[in-house]
């Protein structure tokens, strides 16, 4: 029985349109029957069902040729089949299209058809095949040296004399002959040999219809046909076309065309070609043939229909450059990358400049950067589209395509430094998002990209459930508004934040209580902001119970962000003068703290901790030192914790090793 | 002048030769001769069938179909039949046996050019032979010499030379037709079957019973 594969799972079943024994899935539809005859040894090679089977495995898109699809489901009209599978002909239905759109089939862009009655009218007159000595002379393979003589002589008073020489010393001489053959119809039938080439002549494109030739003949006849490819041929027909030639030249047996040209030579009378060698040689010299007369098509295309067709035909038969191409593909990539390298080299050079001058500009701000990223984007997207079917043909060889991934990491390195260096997260984001899309088939790229996205996507929505939260103050990257005044944080040196609930009582009854915060901001030039809620009313009190929640969240949020610089506000004290000063105090790292010409040694003080300042004490405080503080009306060694104070319990405990149990 | 005619008709005067040939006529034509040449017991219960031309039960295309077979009388009757029936082209047809479901043997079968490929449902437990032919055929008037096989041919038709030399043992390959008949298409690798009819084999084999490797 015949080997196939499941349309829906994938397995691997023996009968085409018979039941899978692994989902118990049986084809009924039209379209799942016609796409299970692809499925199956009838129509595709063991090589090409495991990819297909990979593919429906993993949810890919199918890469099934159009071409039989449409042998499929022409085989689908034999009434006693469709007796045998219980369908009635006419009510079945097609859901194979929407399945097996090819993978690169553009949004929007109408299904390849080709039937005779919508086929574009062309002929051919010269092409390879019609110039072949066979056609030139009407002789078949199977005449003997005595008829090929008599018709060179006859075809000699008509045509050109020498061409006709030449066409019977071809068909004549052993070593020539095979040449002929071989570019020939080898395994095909004198009568329809004679059938293809007037089919040749009148319409071309109908052999791509035919099916069940020998590989040789039918690559022959299509690569003929490929002669009357022109501009006015869409690029997804041209793909197809592509890809049919293709798949022949991948299952092209030089066994089976020995065999075929050893079978008319013992008709013929020729001696039987002894041994693969000759074939295999002139197989190669076929190969270059066909590959020549798709690169002479596509060279018949505009330049972006010729680009087109490329991408989509490496695309397709790659599956996005997942799977290995047929050596016909990977030779015509290899060109195509040939004949661009020019091009590409002088676009990675303008790609080059844009990059310097988006660098060179991000000093003068967003505004003056964004056009410059604008043309970068369009740049970048030009030279990927030429890129774009040697990069797919690269990714499916498993193998790095460095031009790109010059680009790709030039790109990222300038995203990177616009966000680390600018803060510019917009223009930051648009260039990753733009090595995401156009360098997908770069895998290493991609990993890192992605990382890179991820990251700036998570500092993107943390900036905006900031900003959401601190609406109060009108957070915007990294300035805030309070009271219609609009300030940069960078430019604050000191906070401090007071936060106090006040009990009110009538007759010594307490009748509620009010809660208050003040946030006071010191900035460069000295001055100091305070920004403030509070309940308590001249008339009356307000609930703003969540406006303090919030700022003290915010004071939280700008303590975290200035910590840095006002850690090193008093850092470069130290270095400067051995100490500190901080609330008229001055504290010697790990000594002592001189309040008002007073020392308090480290080692022999107590420094007790209350809400807002620190108190400090010799170790041996007695009765004697309590009555004394009481009645002195000097202010009483401490200072205050108000201002800065994580910075400054931070220091404290670095420099001074004073830690509080909180 | 037919092929019958003529050797009876014409010079050869063997008895011997006259006799081999009616031979080769009854294993052809004759419907009892052919009951007669099977297993006593086969035949008895062959006998006890009805004799119609097809099965009044019968749903599907006439035989195109499990579910309405092509009656005939025995093995033999099945090569009589089969060797019998030409397209409405005026082609003839090889076959071979590839199985059978239930009791109904299913046959493939090509025209002798490889124009075209058909399977065929027939039932042989009946005691003469349907004189209904499927749609799209129509008996021969050429002498119905066997052109196909109850076995299964396992590279057919093109071992057609090889399969008719081992009926030699059965005595039957005397009835068949001649190997120029079919030698061309033979040797042109002429027999390819299409899409379709390799899907029907798939169906087919898929619902098969018994099966036959030779």
């Amino acid at each position: 029985m015949t080997k196939s594969i499941c349309f829906k799972c994938g397995a691997e079943k023996f009968g085409a349109l018979t039941q899978c024994g692994s989902c118990h899935a049986t084809p009924g539809d039209e379209g799942d029957l016609a796409l299970s005859l692809v499925l199956s040894e009838h129509l595709s090679s063991r090589t090409q069902l495991e990819v297909l089977a990979h593919e429906i495995r993993s949810h890919l898109k199918l890469s099934v040729p159009a071409t039989l699809l449409r042998q499929a489901h022409e085989a689908l009209k034999d009434p006693q089949l469709l007796a045998m599978l219980g369908t009635d002909p006419g009510k079945a239905t097609d859901r194979s299209q929407a399945r097996t759109t090819p993978r690169t089939a553009r949004p929007g862009s109408p299904p390849t058809t080709r039937s005779s009655s919508g086929r574009r009218q062309r002929r051919l007159h010269q092409s390879q095949l019609q110039q072949n000595p066979f056609a030139l002379l009407g002789v078949t393979t199977r005449d003997d040296r005595r008829r090929i003589v008599e018709l060179a002589e006859e075809k000699s008073l008509e045509l050109d004399h020498d061409a006709c020489q030449k066409a019977r010393s071809d068909l004549t001489s052993p070593r020539m002959r095979l040449s002929a053959e071989m570019s020939w119809l080898p395994g095909v039938s004198p009568g329809k040999a004679a059938q293809f080439v007037s089919a040749l002549h009148s319409d071309p494109m109908s052999l791509r219809e035919e099916s069940g030739l020998p590989n040789l003949a039918h690559l022959n006849l299509l690569a003929s046909a490929f002669e009357a490819v022109d501009g006015n041929d869409s690029a997804d027909d041209v793909a197809e076309f592509i890809q049919e030639m293709a798949y022949l030249v991948d299952d092209l047996s030089a066994e089976q065309v020995l065999r075929d040209i050893n079978e008319d030579r013992s008709v013929s009378g020729f001696p039987e070609v002894k041994g693969i060698e000759p074939v295999e040689a002139e197989l190669s010299e076929r190969k270059r043939y066909y590959r020549n007369a798709i690169k002479d098509a596509l060279n018949r295309l505009p330049p972006a229909s010729l680009v087109d067709a490329m991408t989509a035909a490496v695309d397709q038969i790659t599956g996005g450059g997942e799977d290995h191409a047929p050596e016909l593909i990977d030779d015509l990539v290899d060109s195509y990358a040939v004949e661009t390298q020019g091009f590409l080299q002088k676009e990675a050079e303008s790609v080059e400049k844009l990059i310097n001058a988006v660098r060179d500009s991000a000093t003068s701000g967003e505004e003056v950067v964004k056009p410059i990223v604008d043309k970068l984007v369009v740049v970048a997207r030009n030279w990927d589209k030429v890129a774009q079917p040697i990069q797919l043909s690269a990714k499916a060889r498993g193998i790095d395509h460095d031009p790109s991934h010059e680009i790709a990491y030039a790109i990222r390195s300038l995203a990177i430094d616009l966000f680390n260096e600018h803060d510019m997260l917009d223009q930051s984001k648009r260039l990753t998002e733009l090595i995401q899309e156009l360098f997908a088939e770069l895998p290493e790229v991609v990993e890192r990209v992605d990382e890179d996205a991820d990251a700036l996507e998570d500092i993107a929505s943390g900036r905006q459930m900031v900003a959401e939260k601190f609406k109060d103050f009108n957070l915007s990257g990294d300035s805030f508004s309070w009271k219609g005044q609009r300030y940069d944080i960078s430019t604050i040196k000191h906070i401090g934040f007071y936060r106090s609930v006040t009990a009110h009582k009538t007759n010594f009854v307490e009748t509620g209580k009010t809660e208050k915060a003040i946030l006071s901001l010191t900035v460069n030039n000295g001055r100091t902001i305070k920004l403030s809620f509070d309940e308590e009313g001249i008339f009356w009190n307000k609930n703003r119970t969540q406006e303090i929640q919030n700022l003290a969240e915010f004071y939280g949020y700008l303590s975290h962000l200035t910590f840095d610089r006002r850690v090193k506000f008093y850092e470069d004290q130290i270095e400067q003068n051995g100490y500190w000063t901080y609330d008229d105090c001055c504290f010697y790292p790990h000594k002592k703290v001189v309040f008002r010409g007073k020392d308090f040694n480290v080692s022999s003080s107590s420094f007790l901790r209350s809400y807002g300042s620190i108190e400090m004490r010799k170790k041996d405080f007695g009765v004697l030192d309590k009555i004394k503080r009481e009645v002195s009306v000097t202010k009483i060694p401490q200072f205050s914790t108000v201002t800065d104070s994580d910075v400054i319990f931070h220091l404290l405990e670095k420099h001074m090793g004073l830690t509080w149990k909180t | 002048m037919g092929f019958i005619s003529k050797l009876f008709g014409g010079n050869k005067e063997d008895k011997a030769l006259r006799e081999a040939f009616e031979q080769i006529r009854r294993i052809i034509e004759d419907e009892q001769f052919q009951l007669d040449m099977i297993h006593p017991a086969m035949k008895a219960m062959i006998e006890s069938r009805p004799a119609y031309d097809q099965d009044p039960n019968g749903t599907g295309p006439f035989g195109f179909s499990e579910t309405n077979p092509i009656p005939v009388n025995g093995s033999i009757g099945q090569l009589a039949y089969l060797s019998k029936l030409e397209t409405k082209r005026g082609e003839r047809i090889l076959f071979h046996r590839i199985g059978a479901v239930d009791t109904i043997d299913v046959f493939e079968a090509v025209t002798f050019s490889g124009s075209e490929w058909f399977i065929l449902f027939v039932d042989l437990y009946h005691p003469r032979r349907s004189r209904l032919t499927p749609d799209g055929f129509r008996f021969t008037d050429e002498v119905g010499q066997f052109s196909g096989f109850h076995k299964f041919c396992t590279d057919f038709p093109y071992d057609f030379v090889e399969m008719k030399q081992s009926e030699s043992e059965s005595g039957l390959s005397m009835a068949y037709i001649a190997i120029s008949k079919v030698m061309e298409p033979i040797q042109k690798r002429a027999y390819q079957r299409p899409l379709a009819h390799k899907a029907k084999l798939d169906l087919v084999k898929s619902r098969l019973t018994s099966v036959q490797t030779q």
